[in-house]
């Protein structure tokens, strides 16, 4: 049984067995504190009853006009308690947020383009390749540098689906808009 | 008329001290503050004082600091001055954050207070309340979160000042002096600014609801906040891109349908109006099936109630779409509200049929199985399907039979402990089939190994320990499950290169090293890796040194976009958990007590250059100084994240970690070294070779002095360090005499014959580093009495003494070979 609650900075000590998993970045309190002051309503924990920390969600809002969309910055799940429909919750709880609190147009996230598990993961939530980042990911001597999908999913407000026709050719990361 | 030229030239050392302290070269920057163009402008003088509080030299920044502000030291300000510049104003707010100051930021307000730089004084304040803040300060900000409030159409000020009352009432609660008339009226006052934060307007936020509910808690006014709630209508999100949080000045994310249920369940359950909690959990389980905590909610909704038979009638109404949260909240309700043993164990073997697959399938029936202990039906029925998974594992195992055999041999090891023994060989023997088959599911047959390993651990049966050698936990491929197991089996067999090497490969970083170092410290401590222990203590002062600049800044943030109760959370966060950290105060006593096996070992005394440099970096006031604490009323915090080790049983009682008590004593011990080194550092810059006595009225020593006589009496300190700590408390104290010296002599010759060293690790911490802190003392002592021949003599053979205690101890200490290296190596060849 999976619960669904805001993250609290307790929690900081107690998600080692969600990051000690080698795909899981820990960053600095900084990072975390930034996300917890700026989107709170994005940062959402899964957790057992017994208080185990199942998994994870960060994100938050960005963009002018009708680039404005929910950015899924981490979303991450215990080796333990994958299979049983969390990241599936915790992208779905995400998307509520955006569409419900902020009122965007799309949600995208940015995937390893070799992460075909996770790729097709997305793509069952319903999120398409809009467009291929060259070279988004550096090197940082455990993982290689390597391009990104950036993948998006509509939202209601954007009626016609525009933020969704994927783009014909890549893109380098300092054409990003954000 | 001013000079043109002259303006001109000022402005090119303001632009160059700008762009110095903008590069962080503050001697630099300080050295221009100082030119004689610039150096009495206010402006110049401000930016001095920020160049020297970033030098840590800061009474001469307070110095400057008061003066500019007006402050004649009474706490009221002059009267008078001229008003200072906003950039002056925001300059010195940035001195006196950094001082942390509070009082010089409360004075910067109430005298120089112009419209656009209160915000920011304001929000250093703010930043400060992570350390204790007095009730003048906080009059002081409230009074300043109201005059922002009224002077600018920014709602979150107004939030700001709720926030301000709240703070300020929980502060004389813990003082004791909430029915002050002044004080015990802050929660109606602040219900009164919350009300309009509220009122009058369509987009009220989730943040501001939130705080005009938490007023209203605060005095207990359940019905109050559920009538408001139950009148609220959800707003459609305002937001219509990034930039509307410019345009509206305040925080717009709206308040949903389910925010607003989730509070009003939270709330009818305080009230006790259990009917309207269960209706509310109903309908978040209908809008939310997947979320587990609405059906926690409705089960404490229906404790609450006196009707046994509730748990049925609501099992037949509630109706979720999700299976797993379905079938857990059945077998739940049936363990809290039913006595039928066998219904329940029907309902768990069912979940253990369907779910057996899915990894976490133990931990989803934990709860349950305390329940079926002794119940022998549901024992047999789990042991058939144990033995059904592996009826052909001769020839062929999938991977659903290797998760059916976990699941079902981990119930049976924790319900049945006297069946461990039997179990465990059935569970090697299933593993060294499996590793004869050549197809089998890596994942599942990895934690079976785990499961053995725990039991092998947790029952200490030192017979199979050969058995984790084989399994090659730390391999590169290994889960981190397994390299834990790994680290623990290693340090009980002290075999620490290898815990060191598998920690290493769990990349630890940033906040871990607060709550996951406990894993390998005391090893490294107690095995004689000592660098290694260093570094690691270090880090973890390095994460709290950044914590406390990073969360107060992130405070400011917090409020800054309307996230009240955030910047609440994070507040209590650094003050109730970073700060008191129980792996801060012993990464601390670490560092002091290794201090002198850093660098040169060959000089066998703590240098006093060094020895300052070591109480520079601990009396900084960013990294906490918790060895100024008074341990008797200390409440430490325990961050240690022992629930990473997903074991069978109580992790804490199947390895020997360190309890919390005994840390603090360990802490203690080493405030008592912190305080006799900082003590001589301190005397040394002051007595006279012609007067044997140190200035007492200097406060700090007389600080010290005080602190030393009150751990003098602490029980658990050992008897070489009392008497090394009474030799150099008298020594400082002037009341040290030729006899005396003789005295202690012969004492340490006595005690040197008959000690022993139990525990190698503690030798460094108890015995090596009290030495060297005499030894620095004795060093002292000669420089004070000059050329008295007589003195020098005592002071060698004392010297000597200690030396030749010192091999006594390593002769007694055979065991660690790496440890006899470095000792050996500190050890002078000739005594001077």
């Amino acid at each position: 049984m999976t619960s669904y609650r805001p993250f609290q900075m307790n929690d900081l000590f107690k998600f080692n067995n969600v990051n000690l998993d080698r795909l899981t970045e820990t960053y600095n309190m900084s990072f975390y504190c930034h996300y917890l002051a700026t989107w709170p309503e994005y940062f959402v924990t899964a957790e057992s009853p017994n208080g185990d920390i199942q998994g994870y969600v960060m994100g938050k809002a960005e963009g002018d006009g009708p680039l404005w969309h929910g950015h899924v910055t981490a979303v991450t799940v215990s080796p333990k308690f994958r299979r049983l429909g969390i990241g599936r919750d915790l992208m779905s709880y995400l998307e509520y947020v955006s569409r419900d609190m902020h009122n965007c147009y799309f949600v995208d996230l940015f995937v390893r383009a070799s992460n075909s598990l996770a790729i097709s993961m997305y793509e069952k939530f319903g999120y398409i390749k809009y467009r291929r980042v060259v070279d988004y990911y550096t090197s940082d001597g455990i993982e290689d540098g390597e391009d990104a999908w950036d993948m998006r999913k509509a939202l209601p407000r954007d009626i016609e689906k525009k933020s969704v026709i994927p783009l014909k050719y890549p893109i380098r990361p300092e054409d990003l808009e954000w | 008329m001013p000079n043109p030229s002259n303006s001109k030239k000022q402005q090119k050392l303001l632009n160059t001290l700008y762009s110095h302290l903008d590069t962080g070269n503050y001697p630099k920057a300080y050295k221009i503050s100082n030119d004689a163009n610039i150096a009495n402008l206010k402006l110049a003088r401000s930016l001095r004082s920020v160049c020297l509080v970033k030098m840590g030299r800061h009474e001469e920044c307070i110095d400057i600091v008061t003066d500019l502000i007006g402050d004649d030291g009474s706490g009221d300000c002059a009267a008078a001055r001229e008003p200072l510049e906003e950039d002056i104003v925001s300059t010195l707010a940035i001195s006196a954050k950094l001082l942390n100051r509070a009082d010089l930021l409360t004075a910067l307000l109430k005298v120089h207070s112009p419209g656009n730089t209160t915000a920011i004084v304001t929000s250093h304040i703010f930043k400060l309340a992570t350390q204790d803040l007095t009730d003048k300060e906080f009059e002081q900000l409230q009074i300043s979160c109201m005059s922002l409030a009224k002077s600018t159409d920014d709602l979150k000020y107004l939030g700001w000042t709720v926030w301000c009352m709240l703070l300020r009432y929980e502060h004389a609660v813990k003082r004791g002096e909430s029915n002050q008339p002044k004080l015990a009226l802050l929660p109606r006052l602040a219900e009164g600014l919350a009300t309009k934060l509220v009122s009058g307007r369509d987009d009220v936020s989730e943040q501001d609801w939130r705080m005009y509910f938490t007023v209203l808690e605060n005095q207990q006014k359940y019905d109050a906040i559920i009538e408001k709630l139950e009148n609220i209508q959800c707003s459609t999100p305002k937001i219509h891109d990034e930039n509307s949080k410019f345009l509206y000045r305040t925080n717009l994310v709206a308040f949903t349908e389910i925010s607003k249920t989730e509070l009003l369940a939270e709330f009818c359950m305080k009230s006790k109006n259990v009917e309207k909690a269960i209706s509310c959990y109903l309908k978040l389980i209908d809008m939310n099936p997947n979320n587990y905590r609405y059906f926690c909610g409705l089960k404490s909704a229906m404790m609450c109630t006196e009707n046994d038979k509730l748990y049925l009638e609501i099992l037949s109404k509630v109706n979720s779409e999700n299976e797993r949260n379905m079938r857990l909240f059945e077998i739940d309700l049936f363990v809290s509200f039913s006595d039928d043993v066998s219904a329940i164990s029907s309902k768990i073997i069912e979940y253990v049929e369907s779910n057996f697959k899915k990894a976490c399938a133990f931990s989803d029936l934990k709860f349950a199985l305390d329940k079926m202990k002794g119940v022998e039906c549901f024992a047999e029925k789990i042991e058939e399907l144990k033995c059904a998974s592996t009826v052909n594992i001769a020839s062929e195992v999938t991977e659903k039979q290797l998760r059916c055999y976990h699941l079902c041999v981990k119930i049976l090891f924790y319900l049945c402990e006297s069946k461990t023994g039997e179990l465990l060989d059935e569970l090697l023997d299933t593993l060294q089939l499996c590793e004869k088959l050549s197809d089998f599911d890596e994942s599942s047959y990895e934690d079976l190994q785990i499961l053995a390993g725990d039991i092998i651990l947790s029952h200490r049966r030192t017979d199979k320990y050969s058995i984790l050698d084989e399994m090659q936990l730390t391999r590169r491929e290994k889960s981190p499950q397994s390299k834990l197991l790994a680290i623990l089996y290693n340090n009980s067999k002290q075999n620490v290169q290898v815990s060191y090497d598998t920690y290493k490969d769990l990349t630890i970083k940033y906040i871990q090293w607060d709550s996951l170092s406990f894993v390998i410290l005391r090893p490294l401590m107690l095995n004689g890796y000592y660098n290694e222990c260093t570094i690691f203590s270090r880090n973890i002062v390095g994460v709290h040194v950044s914590s406390n600049k990073e969360v107060p800044e992130n405070i400011e943030k917090s409020l800054n976009n309307g996230n009240y109760l955030i910047a609440d959370e994070m507040l209590n966060f650094q003050r109730e958990r970073m700060q008191p950290s129980i792996s801060l105060v012993n990464a601390k006593a670490n560092i002091i007590n290794l201090a002198p096996l850093q660098d040169d070992l060959s000089n066998f005394e703590i240098s006093l250059d060094r020895a300052k440099l070591l109480m520079r970096n601990f009396d900084s006031q960013s990294a906490a100084t918790l060895f100024e604490t008074d341990f008797d009323s200390f409440i430490y915090a325990d961050n240690r994240d022992f629930a990473v080790f997903d074991f069978l049983l109580d992790p804490k009682k199947i390895v020997s970690f360190d309890k919390c008590e005994e840390m603090l004593c360990y802490a203690e011990r080493t405030k008592l070294s912190y305080k006799l080194v900082n003590t001589i550092v301190l005397s040394a810059d002051l007595f006279t070779v012609k007067k044997g006595k140190i200035k007492k009225n200097i406060p700090e020593l007389a600080e010290n002095i005080s602190c030393i006589e009150s751990l003098l009496l602490i029980e658990k300190i050992p008897n070489i360090i009392q008497y090394l700590a009474k030799f150099v408390f008298k020594f400082l104290t002037g009341e040290i005499s030729f006899e005396m010296v003789d005295l202690i002599l012969s004492e340490l010759e006595i005690f040197g014959k008959m000690s022993k060293v139990e525990d190698i690790g503690e030798f460094i911490p108890t015995v090596l580093t009290p030495c060297m802190i005499l030894m620095t003392a004795l060093k002292e002592m000669c420089s004070r009495f000059g050329k008295n021949k007589d003195i020098h003599v005592k002071a060698d053979i004392l010297s000597n003494a200690m030396v030749g205690l010192i091999e006594k101890l390593i002769a007694i200490c055979n065991e660690c070979d790496r440890l006899m290296r470095v000792l050996h190596s500190m050890i002078p060849s000739t005594a001077e």
